[in-house]
C-alpha cells in the first residue's frame, strides 16, 4: 500500500511550529488549572501535556499523508480501549493497587492522546479547525478560571490576557497559512515579520482594553471574592433595587457578608399547646435537594420526587385572590400530629415573587397593608401551612423556658418511635439519600459511621450529629465555631466541606447544613436543605410577631420521618449576631381586617352621582374561596369606599371605563353564608355589591407595566426567535420566487408608455425577458434569425417587430412613421400562453435563478 | 439548472462581505454572552468573575475586529478611488517563458493593504465564469510604506487546455481574521492560452527521419497587412544593405529584413496529430472538452519529451495553422473537427510520429498505416482514459485512504452510463485490433 503525501513537509513543519506548539503551551496552563481543581489528576500536569502533545504532533504528521480521518480515528480509539480493557484484565498479576493505578494512568493517557489527536486533525485538515479550537479553548478557560479563586487585578490579567492573545493568534496564523506557497523563502521572511507585528498590535490592543476596563474588572473581582455588596449568604441574592430573594443554588464560599436591614415581619399563629409561649417556626422559601459533586454546590431540582414545594406566582396575583396547591399536601406525606398554621407576612425588602412560609405551605392570599404602615411595608400576604406539631425553631439553642425544654424531650421521645424508612418509596429514598461516590467524600462517610456507632433510631443519629457540632474540648471551649469568613482552604483542590469538617471547624450556615446533609445521607437518612429565614422570638410585648433582618437568612436541614413528614433540624452552632436584633422590633402592623369578599373585573360603566361602578367580573373571592363569576356585569356600590391606586387615594371620577379594579368588603355581617354558588352568594349579599375599598389599575399602565416586565424578565426564547426568523425567511423566499413575475408585470407596465422609443424598448425588453425566462435563449444565431425561429414556433410576428425595433434603434428619427405595438404584444402574450401550458409557465416563472442570469449575462 | 445554481452561488459567495470566520466569531461571542446571561440568575459566587472575563474577551475581540473592518474599508475605498482616476491602476499582463504563456502578471500601481490583511484575486473568463480565488499577497512583491505598489504572478487555474478570453477579475480585500471581504471588480481583456501541465513522460526512443535540407528563403514577401512583418531590429553585424529605408523614413527606427532562415538541423521530427472526431462534433456533450484535454495533454507530453532530447520538432495538425506557429500554441488552440482526415495531413515522405485517437475512422487509419515504414512510430491515444479513475484495488485502502483529488467526479459517473462512452470504446477497440494486426511499431497511451 503506497501512501502519498497530502501536504508538503515544509507546510507540516509550519503547522507544528506555528499552530501545534502554542496550542500545547496553552494546554499546559489549562491542565495546570484542571489539576488544581480535581484531586484525581494531581501533580501530573507535565505528563498530561506530554500525552496531549504526542497525540497532537503524531496526528499532524500522520494526516500530512493521505489518510482518512474517521476510519483511522475509530481504529485508534478501539485500540486504546482494548489496551485499557486488557490492562484491567491482565493487570491482576501486578497486585490490585498497581493494576488500578496503571489502568487509571492509561485511561488519562488515552483520553488526552485522543483529544490531542483530534485537535491535530482539526489543525491539519479542517479549514476553520484552528478557529474552532481557539474558540473552545477561550470558552473553557472562562469556565475554568472562575473555579479558581484568590485573584487580584494583576494576577487576573496575566492569566487571562495570554488566552485571548492565543485565540486571536491561532485564528490569524491558521488563516495566514491557507493557500500560500510555503516553498517561497521570501514568504517566510514576510510571514514571520507579519506575525511579530500582529502579536505586538494585538497585545497592545488587548492590554489597552484591559486598562480601559480596569475599574470594572477590579470591582467584579472584589464582588466575586465576597467583598462586594452582592452574595450576602451564598443563598440570598439581591436585585438592582436591593430586594432580597433566594437563589437556585448554594455554594460554600470563602466569605459571607451579612447586613442587618429589616426585610419583613411576620405574624405566626403558633403557640405551645395550652400556653401562650410562642413557638416560632422557620420560614422556608426553597429546598436544595441535589448536590453537584463537581462544584460542591447544593441545587434546586424541579424534578425532585414527591415535590412538596408550593411556589405561587405571588407577583402576578391580585389582592385577595388566593392560590391553593393540594398536590403539595399529598406529597408531603405527613399524617400524624399535623396542624394548620396561618402566617401573615408584611414585606419590606423581599422580592415580589419570593414566597416564605413554614413547611409545608399550600395556600396564599395577597392582602392589604394598613394605610398607616404602607410606607414601611410595600405588600403583604397570608399563607397557610400544614406543620407538624413536632416542628419548632427550638432545636439547637435551648431556651431556659421549662415549656420549651419539656417540648424538646417529648418531641424526641415521639420521634424515637418512628417506623423504619424501609417502607418508603424506593425512588424517594434513593433520591434523598444520594451521596457522591468520589473518593474525597469518603472521609465524611467514615465520620458519619463513627458518630452513629451505637445509634439505632433516626432521631438519635440526628442528635449525634448535633452533638458533634456542639462538642467541647478539654478546655470547655466549643470545637465548632460560627464565622462568616471561614477562609480559603490551603490546598486549592481540597474539598471545602472536608476542610470545614476536619480542619478549620468554622463556618456559616451553608457549611453546617451542607455537612449535616452529607452526614445524614451517608447514613441513608432522607434529608434535604431548606433555605429561608430563621425566626427569633425577641419580643414579650407582641406575642406571635417576629421581625426578620437580612442576617437572619438561613439554611438548615430537613429530615424526613415516615408519617410525620419533613421536620426542620438546624445544626448551625450559635451565631449570636443573628439573634440579636439590629434595632428594636417595631410596632406590628394592625392586624388586617379579614375581607368578606373581593371582586375584580373591568369597568364598563361608572355613575358618579350614585357612586356606582358597573364591572365585568373576572374573579370573585368569598372568605378565601374562589368562585367563577357569571358572565353578566355587576354593579358595585362605592359610596363609602376608599379608592386607592398604588398607595395614593383617588376620587371616584378617576375611575375610567376599561380600568381593572378590585373591590373589597370587610363587613363581618357578610361572613356567614355557606353557598357554593356564585349567584346565590351575590343575591344573599346585596346588589349593588357594597365595597369598602376599591383598588384601581388603570388600563394603560397595566398594559405598559406588563410589557415592560415581559421585556425585562423574559429574553426572547429560542423558539420565538426561530419562529420570527422562519417567518421572515419564508416571506423572503416567497418574494424571491415571485420576483420573476413581478419583473414581468413591471416590464409589461412599462410598455404602456406612449413615447414611441421607450415603448419599443419596453416591448423588446418584455419579449426578451419572457423568452429568457421560459428558457428560450439565443447564443449562436443572430437576433433576427432567433426572432424568426420564435415566430415559427408560436406563429407570432416577432421578427417584424424586431426589424422595426432595430430600425428605430439605429435611426430614432423614424419614430414618426411607427405606431405603438400593443397589438403585437397582446397577440404575443396570448399565443405564447396557448403553447406554454400553465404548469410549465409557473415552473419557469418561479425560478429567480434564470432571472438572475438574465440580468448578469445581459447586463454585463 | 445546476449550472445556474452554481453560478448564482459563486456570484453571491464572491460578493458576500461576511466570511465564515465572522459567523464563528459571532458564535463564540454568543456563547460568551450566553455564559454571562445564564450565570446571572445563579448564586454562583464566580459570576462577577465570569462577567469580567466575558467583557474583557468581548471588548478585546471587538476592538481587533473593528480595526480589521476599518482597515479593509479604507483599503477598498482607496483602491476604488485611485482606479476611477487611473484606469490602468490595476493591470494584467501575460508572462511568457520559452515562447509559452506560463502565468499572468498583475501590477497594481497604488494600493493600501489592510492591516495584516490579505489581497486575493479571482479572474473572470468567458463572460461569467470565475477562477478559484488565489492568495495574491503571499507571493507578491510589495513595495512602499503605506501606499504600496504590488507586482505578482498569478497562477491561472482554468479548466481546459484551450484559448481563453479573460475579461478581468475581482480583487478581494480581506482582513486579518478573514471576517470581512470586499470585492473590487476590474476589467482588463486578455487572450490567454491555457497550457498543458508538464508531466515527465517516459522517454520515447525514436530515430528521427532524415528530412530534406530545408532552407526557407524570403523569396517574395507576401502582401500582408502591416509593413513591419518579416522585419527585425538592426543589430551590429547585420547587412546594411538589408535596412528598409522606407520604414526608417516613416518611423525613425532601423529595421532590417529578417535574415534567411536556414534550418541548421539535418534531421527533423514530424509529428502528426489528428483531431478528427465526427462523432463528437455531431453529438456535442460535456465530455468533449475533457476528452480533448486528455488528448492534448498526451500530445504535449510527446512533443515535450522530444524537445528535451533537443530534437527539432514539427507538429502538423489538421487545424490549418500557419507553418511557423509554435508547437504548443498549435496544441492549445486545436479543436475537434470533422472535415480533414488523417490521410490528408500525413505525408509519407516526412512521416515520423503519428498520433491517432479513438475517433479516427478505421478506413482512414488503414490507408495511412499502409503507407508508413516500420521505423515510424504510431501513438494510439485512448481518450476514454480521460475518465479512467485511479480506483483502489484494495478495500482496506479505500477505507483508510483519501482518494486523490478528482476534478470531474460527477461527470465521471455520467460518462460511465453515457452513449458517448459506448461509442468511444467501440471505436477504440476496433482501432486496437487493427493496430495489433499490422506489423508496425505502435504505442498505446
Amino acid at each position: 500500500m503506497r501512501v502519498e503525501r497530502n501536504i508538503s513537509p515544509l507546510r507540516t513543519v509550519a503547522q507544528l511550529i506555528f499552530l501545534g506548539m502554542p496550542t500545547l503551551f496553552v494546554l499546559y496552563f489549562i491542565l495546570g488549572e484542571l489539576n488544581s481543581y480535581y484531586t484525581v489528576l494531581r501533580n501530573q500536569q507535565l505528563y498530561q501535556c506530554l500525552y496531549f502533545g504526542i497525540g497532537l504532533v503524531t496526528s499532524i504528521l500522520f494526516y500530512a499523508f493521505r489518510f482518512r480521518f474517521i476510519s483511522t480515528y475509530i481504529i485508534l480509539i478501539t485500540t486504546l480501549y482494548l489496551i485499557y480493557k486488557s490492562l484491567d484484565k491482565f493487570g491482576a498479576n501486578l497486585g490490585e493497587f498497581d493494576a488500578f493505578f496503571i489502568s487509571i494512568q492509561f485511561l488519562i493517557f488515552a483520553i488526552l492522546f485522543g483529544i490531542g489527536w483530534f485537535s491535530g486533525w482539526l489543525l491539519q485538515r479542517v479549514k476553520y479547525g484552528a478557529s474552532i479550537i481557539a474558540g473552545s479553548i477561550l470558552l473553557s478557560c472562562i469556565l475554568l478560571i472562575n473555579k479558581t479563586g484568590g485573584f487580584n487585578y494583576i494576577s487576573f490579567i496575566t492569566l487571562f490576557i495570554p488566552i485571548i492573545l492565543y485565540t486571536v493568534y491561532l485564528t490569524y496564523t491558521s488563516n495566514a497559512l491557507i493557500n500560500v506557497d510555503v516553498t517561497n523563502k521570501a514568504f517566510w521572511k514576510r510571514f514571520i515579520l507579519k506575525l511579530l507585528g500582529f502579536l505586538l498590535l494585538s497585545s497592545v490592543l488587548i492590554v489597552a482594553t484591559s486598562l480601559f476596563l480596569k475599574k470594572e474588572i477590579e470591582a467584579k473581582i472584589a464582588d466575586a471574592q465576597g467583598q462586594g455588596t452582592e452574595n450576602e449568604n451564598g443563598v440570598v441574592k439581591r436585585d438592582k433595587v436591593g430586594n432580597v430573594s433566594f437563589s437556585d443554588a448554594m455554594k460554600v464560599s470563602a466569605k459571607n457578608k451579612r447586613s442587618n436591614e429589616l426585610v419583613f415581619c411576620a405574624h405566626i399563629e403558633n403557640y405551645f399547646p395550652n400556653t401562650d409561649v410562642p413557638n416560632p417556626l422557620y420560614l422556608t422559601s426553597y429546598h436544595y435537594t441535589k448536590f453537584d459533586t463537581l462544584t460542591e454546590t447544593f441545587e434546586r431540582d424541579s424534578l425532585m420526587p414527591f415535590n412538596d414545594e408550593f411556589i405561587p406566582e405571588l407577583g402576578n396575583m391580585s389582592l385577595f385572590s388566593s392560590a391553593t396547591d393540594s398536590a403539595v399536601l399529598k406529597n408531603a406525606n405527613s399524617f400524624k400530629l399535623r396542624n394548620t398554621i396561618e402566617v401573615e407576612i408584611y414585606n419590606k425588602l423581599l422580592n415580589k415573587n419570593t414566597f416564605l412560609a413554614p413547611t409545608t405551605s399550600y395556600f396564599v392570599q395577597p392582602i392589604t397593608v394598613d394605610k398607616n404602615f404602607q410606607k414601611e411595608f410595600k405588600s403583604a400576604y397570608r399563607a397557610k401551612s400544614y406543620v407538624s406539631l413536632l416542628n419548632s425553631a427550638y432545636f439547637i439553642y435551648n431556651a431556659p423556658d421549662p415549656t420549651i425544654q419539656a417540648f424538646q424531650a417529648q418531641r424526641f421521645a415521639t420521634l424515637r418511635n418512628v417506623k423504619n424508612t424501609k417502607t418508603l418509596d424506593p425512588n424517594f429514598v434513593k433520591y434523598y439519600t444520594f451521596f457522591p461516590s468520589a473518593s474525597n467524600f469518603k472521609p465524611i462517610k467514615k465520620l458519619a459511621e463513627q458518630l452513629t456507632i451505637n445509634k439505632t433510631t433516626t432521631i438519635d443519629k440526628v442528635l449525634a450529629i448535633r452533638d458533634h457540632f456542639l462538642a467541647r474540648n478539654t478546655l470547655n471551649e466549643p470545637i465548632f465555631k460560627y464565622t462568616d469568613n471561614p477562609g480559603i482552604p490551603g490546598l486549592p483542590s481540597a474539598s471545602k466541606l472536608n476542610y470545614f469538617l476536619f480542619e478549620s471547624k468554622k463556618g456559616y450556615c451553608a457549611y453546617y447544613s451542607g455537612a449535616t446533609l452529607l452526614l445524614l445521607r451517608a447514613m441513608g437518612i432522607p434529608s434535604r436543605i431548606a433555605v429561608g429565614f430563621l425566626s427569633v422570638d425577641r419580643s414579650d410585648k407582641n406575642k406571635g410577631w417576629y421581625w426578620y433582618y437580612a442576617n437572619q437568612s438561613h439554611a438548615w436541614v430537613e429530615v424526613y420521618f415516615p408519617e410525620y413528614g419533613w421536620i426542620d433540624f438546624d445544626t448551625t452552632v450559635g451565631n449570636e449576631d443573628a439573634r440579636e436584633a439590629a434595632s428594636a422590633d417595631g410596632t406590628p402592623p394592625s392586624p388586617p381586617a379579614k375581607a368578606a369578599f373581593a371582586i375584580s373585573g373591568y369597568v364598563t360603566l361608572t355613575d358618579s352621582v350614585k357612586k356606582e361602578i358597573v364591572i365585568q367580573p373576572v374573579n370573585f373571592t368569598y372568605r378565601d374561596k374562589i368562585y367563577m363569576p357569571a358572565k353578566e356585569t355587576i354593579n358595585l356600590n362605592a359610596i363609602n369606599a376608599n379608592i386607592i391606586k398604588d398607595t395614593i387615594k383617588l376620587n371616584f371620577k378617576n375611575i375610567t371605563v376599561g380600568d381593572t379594579i378590585i373591590g373589597v368588603n370587610y363587613n363581618t355581617k357578610y361572613f356567614g353564608f355557606n353557598d357554593n354558588n356564585y349567584s346565590d352568594l351575590i343575591s344573599k349579599i346585596k346588589t349593588p355589591l357594597p365595597v369598602d375599598e376599591v383598588y384601581v389599575h388603570p388600563k394603560q399602565s397595566v398594559a405598559n407595566t406588563n410589557k415592560k416586565e415581559d421585556h425585562d424578565n423574559k429574553p426572547l426564547s429560542w423558539i420565538s426567535i426561530f419562529k420570527i426568523i422562519s417567518v421572515v425567511v419564508g416571506v423572503l423566499l416567497i418574494m424571491l420566487l415571485m420576483l420573476p413575475s413581478f419583473i414581468k408585470l413591471w416590464l409589461n407596465y412599462k410598455t404602456r408608455s406612449t413615447d414611441i422609443i421607450s415603448h419599443y424598448n419596453a416591448v423588446q425588453n418584455y419579449v426578451h425577458f419572457y423568452l429568457h425566462q421560459t428558457q428560450q435563449t439565443n447564443y449562436t444565431i443572430t437576433p433576427l434569425e432567433f426572432s424568426q425561429q420564435i415566430d415559427k414556433k408560436y406563429e407570432t410576428s416577432y421578427a417584424d417587430f424586431y426589424a422595426s425595433y432595430m430600425a428605430l434603434k439605429y435611426n430614432p428619427h423614424k419614430s414618426k412613421y411607427l405606431k405603438l405595438q400593443h397589438e403585437f404584444l397582446t397577440d404575443f402574450i396570448t399565443k405564447t400562453k396557448v403553447k406554454n401550458r400553465f404548469i410549465k409557465r409557473l415552473m419557469h416563472f418561479i425560478n429567480p435563478i434564470t432571472t438572475f442570469k438574465y440580468f448578469t449575462q445581459y447586463g454585463k | 439548472m445546476p449550472n445556474s445554481i452554481s453560478i448564482l452561488y459563486h456570484y453571491l459567495k464572491s460578493k458576500f462581505i461576511l466570511r465564515f470566520n465572522f459567523f464563528m466569531a459571532i458564535g463564540i461571542g454568543g456563547c460568551i454572552y450566553y455564559l454571562a446571561i445564564t450565570n446571572q440568575n445563579d448564586t454562583n459566587i464566580a459570576y462577577p468573575l465570569i462577567l469580567a472575563m466575558c467583557k474583557l474577551a468581548l471588548f478585546a475581540l471587538l476592538s481587533l475586529t473593528i480595526l480589521s473592518l476599518i482597515s479593509v474599508i479604507v483599503s477598498y475605498i482607496y483602491l476604488k478611488n485611485v482606479t476611477r482616476i487611473n484606469n490602468h491602476n490595476v493591470a494584467l499582463s501575460i508572462k511568457e517563458k520559452n515562447n509559452t504563456q506560463t502565468a499572468l502578471l498583475i501590477n497594481i500601481e497604488k494600493l493600501i493593504m489592510p492591516i495584516f490583511g490579505y489581497l486575493h484575486i479571482a479572474l473572470t473568463y468567458d463572460e461569467i465564469h470565475e477562477t478559484k480565488i488565489i492568495n495574491l499577497s503571499a507571493s507578491a512583491t510589495i513595495k512602499g510604506f503605506i501606499i504600496k505598489k504590488l507586482n505578482a504572478s498569478v497562477p491561472v487555474y482554468l479548466p481546459h487546455i484551450q484559448s481563453y478570453e479573460i475579461k478581468g477579475g475581482t480583487l478581494y480585500i480581506q482582513d486579518m481574521f478573514h471576517l470581512f471581504r470586499l470585492a473590487f471588480d476590474f476589467k482588463n481583456p486578455l487572450s490567454y492560452l491555457n497550457n498543458t501541465t508538464p508531466i515527465s513522460a517516459k522517454q520515447i526512443e525514436i530515430t528521427p527521419k532524415k528530412s530534406e535540407e530545408l532552407t526557407i528563403r524570403i523569396k517574395e514577401l507576401k502582401r500582408v497587412d502591416g509593413e513591419l512583418i518579416h522585419t527585425k531590429k538592426f543589430d551590429s553585424g547585420d547587412d546594411t544593405r538589408r535596412i528598409i529605408w522606407k520604414i526608417f523614413a516613416k518611423h525613425k527606427t532601423l529595421l532590417v529584413k529578417s535574415p534567411e532562415l536556414f534550418n541548421p538541423f539535418a534531421n527533423e521530427l514530424f509529428i502528426y496529430a489528428s483531431f478528427y472526431a465526427p462523432y463528437l462534433v455531431t453529438h456535442p456533450s460535456d465530455y468533449d472538452l475533457h476528452l480533448l484535454d486528455y488528448y492534448k495533454q498526451q500530445i504535449s507530453n510527446i512533443v515535450s519529451t522530444m524537445e528535451e532530447n533537443n530534437m527539432p520538432i514539427r507538429l502538423i495538425t489538421d487545424q490549418g495553422n500557419a507553418i511557423d506557429t509554435n508547437n504548443h500554441h498549435k496544441i492549445i488552440t486545436s479543436k475537434w473537427q470533422a472535415n480533414i482526415l488523417l490521410q490528408d495531413i500525413v505525408r509519407r515522405k516526412f512521416s515520423n510520429i503519428i498520433c491517432i485517437q479513438g475517433f479516427n475512422a478505421i478506413e482512414d487509419i488503414k490507408v495511412v498505416l499502409n503507407n508508413i515504414t516500420p521505423k515510424d512510430l504510431v501513438f494510439f491515444i485512448k481518450v476514454s482514459n480521460a475518465f479512467k479513475k485511479n480506483i483502489f484495488f484494495n478495500v482496506l485502502e479505500k477505507i483508510l485512504l483519501l482518494s486523490p483529488s478528482d476534478t470531474f467526479k460527477n461527470l465521471r459517473t455520467r460518462w460511465w452510463f453515457s452513449i458517448a462512452k459506448h461509442e468511444t470504446l467501440k471505436n477504440e477497440h476496433a482501432i486496437e485490433n487493427l493496430l495489433q494486426g499490422q506489423n508496425i511499431n505502435y504505442t498505446q497511451l
